[in-house]
């Protein structure tokens, strides 16, 4: 048995249950890198014992090498103070349109939009609407070719509030528990996968507000 | 209730115009670090681990006057977004998509019994055997059959390269002979 062969096999042995009691936490995983000695031979100890926390030390050490850059080489103040003045130029503009329209509300801050993505237009609620009562469901515009949709809907902190089942129908009809976990008012985050015969895509990051 | 006017600050408006700041600064190397370090596997949600990224920053920001050390917390903040995403997809209930399979460590598969059982086997046989190297050895040689190169070991365990390497082949030798003894040879 070759070097390979018997570490693929370790870490098909070492692989955790589903639920994981005892594994390291990102901040143990964070530590297992960066933290006192101790907390990395603890850390260090586990994973080689599990196989499941080993591969996410090594996501962690792939992203500190990868944004160690910065640190290295901070970006121009120039460039920065630019990009800062073209932010508020926009910010300017947006802000007297919304006044010639009569619109006072001030646009939602939108932290999730990715420089490359487009906007999804056809979704209810609306993208960035701000609502006084829980929808009780979500709808998009169908997309061609897709066979299947499922929504994950994340509160603010980005955690899973609730996945719908896969359905062919653009619109899903949101659980009771969800509604009323909505209906507690907040920020939330919503996501479309898509299954289609060519493949699959998802949606942008959707959001809505609820203030009742 | 007083309406707030555009233009005029505000907390959110605050952290926004931070967040963008920010998100200029370091916005691209966190794609492209997230893209690198990210498994296989999960290649497709990496804009998914993006936004959840972009969305702790911003609360972050919201809630902070100050990030004392920029890039250092933008690392935390995507190592805990990327592994809760790794978690995610993991813990998924039902059979995810080929392409979404975390193949990159290999997992139980309840299609292949013989495989389970030989990993099975090899694992307990590993364990005994480690059992019998030195601590530090045992440390080194287990995180090289997890799959870490010899620099990620140093990290992990301390001390030099060199220390590490020697550490983690003669510790591999060590298993062998350990392994040879109790008859796992093939």
């Amino acid at each position: 048995m070759n070097d390979n062969r018997l570490s693929e096999l370790y870490r098909l042995g070492t692989r955790p249950p589903e639920r994981r009691d005892g594994c390291l936490t990102p901040e143990q995983i964070l530590a297992a890198i960066d933290g006192p000695m101790d907390a990395r031979e603890r850390a260090a100890d586990h994973a080689g014992q599990c196989s499941a926390c080993a591969e996410e030390i090594r996501v962690a050490l792939g992203l500190r090498e990868g944004l160690a850059e910065p640190s290295r080489r901070p970006a121009s103040a120039t460039a920065s103070w630019l990009r800062l003045a073209a932010a508020v130029a926009i910010g300017a503009g947006l802000a007297l349109l919304a006044l010639r329209t009569g619109n006072f509300a001030p646009e939602p801050p939108s932290p999730t939009r990715g420089e490359s993505e487009i906007v999804w237009p056809g979704t209810t609620p609306p993208d960035g609407a701000r609502l006084t009562s829980a929808p009780t469901a979500l709808a998009w515009a169908a997309r061609p070719g897709a066979t299947s949709y499922r929504v994950a809907l994340y509160d603010e902190e980005s955690s899973l509030l609730w996945e719908g089942p896969p359905g062919a129908d653009p619109r899903v009809e949101l659980s009771a528990e969800a509604v009323s976990r909505l209906q507690k008012g907040g920020t939330f985050y919503w996501r479309v996968t898509i299954r289609g015969s060519g493949g699959g895509s998802t949606s942008p990051l959707l959001r809505f507000d609820v203030r009742p | 209730m007083r309406r707030e006017l555009p233009g005029e600050p505000t907390a959110e408006g605050d952290a926004e115009r931070r967040l963008e700041e920010f998100l200029g600064r370091y916005g691209p190397l966190l794609r492209r670090a997230v893209q690198a370090a990210c498994p296989r596997a999960l290649s497709r949600q990496v804009d998914d681990i993006e936004q959840e990224a972009r969305i702790r920053l911003w609360r972050a920001l919201r809630a902070e006057t100050t990030i004392q050390d920029p890039a250092s917390y933008l690392y935390r903040v995507a190592v805990t977004a990327t592994i809760d995403a790794v978690r995610r997809a993991r813990a998924r209930p039902e059979d995810p998509a080929p392409d979404e399979r975390l193949d990159e460590a290999p997992r139980g598969d309840a299609s292949d019994p013989e495989r389970d059982a030989q990993a099975r086997q090899v694992t307990n046989a590993v364990d005994r055997a480690a059992a019998r190297l030195s601590h530090d050895r045992r440390r080194a040689v287990l995180l090289h059959l997890q799959g870490f190169n010899v620099a990620e070991i140093a990290r992990l365990i301390g001390g030099t390269h060199a220390r590490a390497r020697n550490l983690a082949y003669r510790g591999l030798a060590d298993l062998r002979r350990a392994l040879a003894e109790d008859g796992i040879t093939r």
